[in-house]
């Protein structure tokens, strides 16, 4: 391989960066939150689960209760109340179960923790595994007198 | 070896014991959450215009009973618990047990039919966002929920069960003796 | 007449299943060729039975028979004829029934495909294993789940209710199910080989690889499954759902994963004699978490918009869960000092090291989905507290997986076995990498933003490219050749599973939706397009009303509808205005009082025609992977030379 090809593969892989940077830039910067009071609503009404449904959330079902809180939801949007403030307001009144997303602290915030800390303790099982077998294949790599003798022995023995 | 195999079939059995032992106590669920949050809090404020008895305000009822019923004229379990509360506001012509009607996701119209319709003469608030439906917590209807004198949540009922003239009484009898 | 047969029939494959199992058990241990034929035969009395008693409850179903109970239960003279058919697995008796005649059908196809190494005491104790299997179905039939009970009319009796509304709405609920088990149960047949392998400690030869074929065959119907009840969930719901991380749901995905993982996992296997730990424990993992989801869906344990009406049967499946966990553990345990591979993994950056990573990354996609799912009961066990883990939560876990999984896909498949320098990684993926900037400029291009989905759309072209740069180096050496067989064919698959993934991550994160109430006449505006309301329409059948409001979308007439049937609660049916890049869903939120307003739910979503064609991609290449593309031996055929004499002539 010439060392012009070898330079163009570099400078190709350079090139490749640069335009995946700066598409994603602008990807990235080019996203606003949600356009409308309504969209914000949905977006909402997606995290709160509908209390009479079998785990569909507000934004979801039809029941009496997901559309008058879908209405309600509205109301608070526009009475300037903040999506944190609006979720309290529904955990106050339906307990804790009412949110589709667990909390993140307390027992609760295990089910976020345990899998990281899982997937985690696996990477480093599977690194120490690969580091133990590359110690037992480097110690291999010697051959022994012992080895040498045993082979010389078969050798003598096939003829 | 074969320890480590043992020792790791050991782990995974326990855990997998654990597990099964998690999925054979558990209840099974109900649809829906039975939501009894409210009880014991304070009656969250229940004002507004009425379709028969101008403005209500849950707070001027300090020092009766206010028995709250949600309902809706579309709702089936509604209408056999009527009658009983019809019964019991004539039991308590004095007023010291109130009755106070909230509509959920319905119109004036149908709750002046249903009314007409069933009898009583208690006061039925319509609103027009279900936001008082949502401070008491409620899930469906028909749900009845007691307020006591000091203005504080004591008993509620999910559906037409239970909300009968003689239960509600008892109950209010139970609590005024038992202090 | 209906139930007497149809007793008999399922008395028959429960009674034949044992007495099979037991014939079996005592040909291996006398080695008496007599028994073992005898077995064989009444083995077959199981299909016999199975299919007897589907076709009594087809019967009963179809002439109306109301004093069947399960017809009185679920039947009506008033549904049409498909759905009446497929009644038949509408409930839970008819479900297990349905089950047990599928299982019974894979008894059949085992003893066809092995009659001639029927001797074989592997093959033997596989087909015990699944006898066993059929035993504890048909014995539940026998009990709990009884399709067959009888029920005596009572005077006024006029119909019977027919079955949930929801399920006689849509054509899929006679292909769904079907599906569904056709994957779920052919998990029982490699799970039986690898017990049979483990009991005879015969775990180096070829047998798990040998079942490979019939472990593609469930899970590509597994595959078909889900995505049908995804197009089903899309077309019916209304807000255009079709994944709702609902626990049935997962059930139905954890088994899926595991398979996946064996599918790949198995190739280390076959070529270097590795990870058969893995293998085994992913395939007795597959099977028990088909059981777990039968448990899950069928116990009430969990609430779930898919569960069938609670019943005793719950308990039932959660020992027989058991049972399978405790004798795959124990086996594998017992037999561990044999399933150790004579080598090693040289590097991790090798084939064999990528699909190490696979299984592992596998095995936490199935872990997360299921603590996700079991968590609210944990919760409630340890704390008395009631919570809901829901959407959010599985998305924002299961999405940096996902992106994982995307890039093993890229990387693997261009990775060498043993070992791999950089400059070897460098050249084979330049191709990709460039398809990979290529797909995330034309994202940016047509508008897509957001950091995640955009590395998302950028790790799929990753993939996608490997995938296409593998299928081009093979049509060029082989021609047509070069789509099959099981790399070839694998690479299709990819490119299914990447084009779903990209669909997943475009409608999910641009998904647009709106309520509105249009008068008559009406039109609004919403997502560069115009909706006008025109009138409803009422059609009256014998089993429903249907009240279907007139929009016109863009020109389109779509008509969301709800229906009201004799029994059950009203069902709402959308209609979609479908396209290659983008779907509008119209639905119906409630029954219009009168015909001058509607309320209506909107929706639109990008590439959602994207999922089901990523979907029929995995089938097809399913297909195209289990064609042999070279002649067919099997590996535990003797190799052709004596090895004695090739020494000798190596040697001189």
């Amino acid at each position: 391989m010439s060392g012009f090809t070898t330079q163009w593969r570099w400078l190709s892989w350079v090139l490749m960066g640069i335009i995946g940077v700066s598409a994603l830039i602008i990807g990235a910067t080019g996203d606003t939150g949600p356009a409308t009071a309504g969209e914000r609503r949905s977006e909402l009404a997606a995290t709160i689960r509908c209390p009479q449904c079998r785990g569909q959330s507000v934004q979801e079902s039809d029941v009496a209760i997901a559309v008058e809180i879908r209405a309600d939801i509205s109301n608070r949007i526009a009475a300037g109340e903040t999506d944190d403030q609006i979720r309290q307001v529904y955990i106050d009144r339906y307990g804790r179960s009412i949110v589709l997303t667990p909390d993140s602290g307390g027992f609760t915030g295990l089910v976020w923790i345990v899998p990281v800390v899982a997937a985690g303790l696996a990477t480093a099982a599977v690194a120490l595994a690969f580091q133990r077998w590359r110690a037992q294949a480097d110690a291999l790599a010697e051959a022994s007198d012992e080895d040498r003798k045993l082979v010389a022995e078969l050798r003598r023995d096939r003829k | 070896m074969k320890n480590r195999s043992a020792i790791a079939a050991g782990l995974v059995a326990a855990v997998v014991a654990v597990f099964i032992v998690l999925l054979a106590t558990s209840d099974t669920q109900q649809t829906g959450a039975v939501n009894f949050e409210i009880l014991g809090e304070v009656a969250p404020p229940i004002q507004g215009p009425t379709i028969n008895a101008g403005d209500y305000s849950l707070q001027d009822q300090r020092g009766n009973w206010v028995v709250v019923n949600f309902f809706a004229s579309w709702c089936a379990a509604c209408r056999v618990e009527h009658p009983e509360l019809v019964e019991l506001s004539e039991r308590h012509p004095d007023g010291d047990v109130q009755i106070v009607g909230v509509m959920f996701a319905d119109t004036e119209e149908r709750a002046r039919e249903f009314f007409d319709e069933l009898g009583g003469d208690w006061p039925a608030l319509v609103e027009e966002t279900g936001s008082i439906a949502i401070d008491y917590g409620v899930t469906a209807v028909p749900e009845t929920v007691l307020v006591s004198p000091s203005g504080r949540v004591v008993q509620k009922w999910l559906g037409a069960n239970g909300v009968t003239a003689d239960e509600i009484d008892s109950v209010i009898d139970r609590l005024e003796a038992g202090g | 007449m209906n139930v007497a047969l149809g007793d008999a029939g399922v008395v028959l494959a429960f009674v034949s299943s044992i007495i099979a199992s037991i014939t079996l058990l005592v040909a291996l241990r006398n080695d008496d060729e007599q028994m073992r034929r005898t077995g064989v035969k009444v083995a077959w009395l199981v299909v016999a039975g199975a299919v007897l008693g589907f076709v009594m409850l087809e019967r009963a179903l179809i002439t109306r028979d109301f004093t069947v109970k399960y017809v009185f239960d679920n039947g009506s003279s008033r549904t049409p004829p498909l759905y009446n058919f497929a009644t038949a697995w509408a409930s839970l008796e008819g479900s297990i029934l349905l089950w047990g005649l599928v299982l019974a059908g894979y008894v059949g196809v085992v003893l066809t495909k092995f009659r001639q190494r029927i001797a074989d005491p592997l093959v033997t104790w596989a087909v015990v294993v699944i006898l066993l299997v059929t035993a504890f179905f048909f014995a539940l039939m026998l009990g709990p789940a009884d399709p067959f009970q009888t029920v005596t009319l009572p005077a006024n009796f006029v119909d019977g209710p027919g079955p949930n509304p929801l399920l006689q709405n849509h054509v899929l609920m006679a292909i769904h199910p079907p599906m569904l088990y056709l994957g779920y149960v052919g998990f029982t047949v490699p799970f039986a080989f690898a017990i049979a392998a483990l009991v005879t400690g015969r775990v180096g030869e070829g047998w798990l690889v040998e079942t490979r074929r019939w472990t593609l065959f469930a899970w590509g119907f597994l595959t078909l499954g889900i995505v049908a009840g995804s197009w089903w969930s899309y077309d019916v719901l209304g807000w255009g759902g079709y994944w709702g991380w609902d626990p049935v749901e997962n059930a139905s995905l954890l088994p899926w994963l595991t398979g996946t993982a064996y599918l790949h996992s198995v190739m280390i296997q076959e070529r270097r004699g590795m990870l058969r730990v893995w293998n085994l424990s992913l395939l007795c993992a597959t099977f028990s978490l088909t059981i777990l989801g039968t448990f899950i869906t069928r116990s009430g344990v969990l609430q779930s918009v898919h569960a069938f009406s609670e019943s005793s049967i719950g308990p039932l499946f959660l020992a027989f869960f058991g049972v399978i966990a405790a004798v795959s553990i124990g086996l594998i345990g017992w037999r561990g000092d044999r399933l150790r591979a004579p080598g090693r993994i040289d590097s991790p950056i090798s084939r064999e090291g990528s699909f190490l990573a696979n299984n592992l990354v596998f095995a936490i996609f199935a872990f997360v989905i299921l603590l996700g799912t079991v968590f609210p009961l944990i919760v409630e066990a340890v704390q008395g507290e009631q919570i809901t883990v829901g959407t959010p939560y599985f998305e924002r876990m299961t999405m940096p997986v996902g992106m994982v999984l995307l890039f093993l896909m890229a990387v693997a498949p261009v990775l060498p076995w043993r070992k791999a320098s950089g400059e070897l990684l460098r050249k084979r993926l330049e191709w990709p990498a460039w398809f990979a900037i290529g797909s995330l400029v034309l994202a940016v291009l047509v508008g897509a933003r957001g950091i995640t989905p955009l590395i998302a759309f950028t790790l799929a072209g990753f993939a996608s490219g490997a995938a296409l740069r593998q299928i081009v180096l093979a049509t060029r050496r082989n021609g047509w050749r070069g789509l099959v067989g099981r790399t070839n064919g694998g690479m299709i698959v990819h490119l299914g599973v990447i084009i779903l993934a990209v669909a997943f991550a475009a409608s999910n994160s641009y998904l647009r939706q709106t309520e509105v109430t249009l008068d008559r006449g009406e039109a609004i505006e919403f997502a560069d397009m115009s909706f006008r309301y025109e009138g409803t329409e009422i059609t009256d059948l014998p089993e429903k009303r249907v009240t279907a409001a007139l929009i016109v979308v863009e020109g389109e007439e779509l008509r969301p509808a709800i229906s009201q049937f004799v029994s059950g609660q009203p069902v709402g049916t959308p209609d979609t205005l479908g396209g290659f890049t983008r779907d509008t869903q119209v639905a119906l939120t409630a029954l219009p009082e009168n015909s001058n307003k509607v309320v209506i739910r909107i929706t639109t979503q990008p590439l959602i025609a994207w999922l089901w064609i990523g979907g029929v991609l995995m089938a097809v290449g399913t297909v195209f992977s289990a064609f042999p593309h070279r002649i067919h031996r099997r590996p535990t055929d003797p190799v052709s030379a004596d090895p004695a004499a090739l020494v000798d002539a190596t040697s001189t």
